[in-house]
């Protein structure tokens, strides 16, 4: 099982892949890539609690989140939604989602560091 | 003994009487029938099947209240199992509303609280998208008609 300090390299890895990413070209992935640096840093932010509950798909996690952690529900659950839109259901995501999802995730990262212990 | 259509391509339809009442099309006994065993598997605990039944029609009740709020922007709200149970949410616009979206989250947290053993998300599908990912027809219509 990946350990507190996997998921933040994870993160990491993540955010350097944003970095390098053509967001303009693929702006699909890059909310997508978005969206799972938010994934590893929630996985960072139940290890760091010792949250316990099953996790092993989006749903459960989800349920997690809601539960424990309602405040960072609206954040998370926008860029859960719009990856889900644009690598499912053919959504073309524009430059305005685009920027609201850089948003969102310096929003998430934010809340997620001032709760570790 | 009632015949499920297989070959309908339309959500189960609901008739919301009232806020207490729900009834079921009679065309789409059998197969709302479907949907709930599904929802009974999922999530009905040691209590009886009456038990379920009573509290799952409350949440649909709940869902509908939720749609009628907001009937300006949605085409249509339906309830099923597609990647998990899940609510989607078609509006009229061809955008994602970001303010909608926080709304979701709000009745999202809500079902958290008043229907706890219901684990599901909602998802909001803009004008263009409702049938590229999801496959409604086999969902309950909770609100509209998706047109």
């Amino acid at each position: 099982m990946a350990t507190e300090s996997n998921h933040r390299k994870q993160a990491d890895h993540n955010q350097a892949c944003i970095d390098a990413l053509d967001a303009a070209q693929f702006p699909d992935w890059a909310v997508t890539m978005h969206f799972y640096k938010a994934v590893h840093l929630t996985e960072v932010l139940f290890l760091n609690h010792e949250v316990v509950g099953k996790r092993n798909d989006h749903q459960l996690r989800n349920q997690l989140i809601k539960t424990n952690y309602p405040s960072l529900w609206y954040d998370y659950s926008d860029l859960l939604k719009l990856s889900a839109l644009a690598r499912y259901h053919c959504f073309q995501i524009s430059t305005k989602q685009l920027d609201e999802a850089k948003i969102l995730l310096t929003r998430i990262e934010s809340a997620i560091v001032a709760m570790l212990k | 003994m009632t015949t499920l259509n297989n070959s309908t391509s339309e959500p189960v339809r609901l008739l919301f009487q009232s806020v207490e009442r729900l009834v079921v099309e009679p065309a789409d006994e059998a197969r709302f029938a479907i949907t709930a065993r599904d929802a009974e598997r999922a999530f009905r605990g040691t209590e009886s099947l009456k038990q379920f039944r009573k509290k799952f029609n409350a949440f649909l009740l709940f869902l509908h209240k939720w749609s009628v709020e907001r009937s300006s922007k949605l085409a249509g709200v339906y309830f099923g199992f597609l990647s998990g149970a899940t609510i989607a949410i078609c509006t009229e616009s061809t955008d994602y509303d970001f303010v909608l979206s926080r709304e979701i989250a709000e009745m999202e947290l809500t079902i958290v609280k008043q229907f706890p053993w219901c684990i599901c998300d909602a998802i909001q599908l803009p004008r263009g998208t409702w049938e590229s990912g999801y496959s409604l027809q086999d969902t309950i219509q909770i609100y509209g008609n998706g047109k």
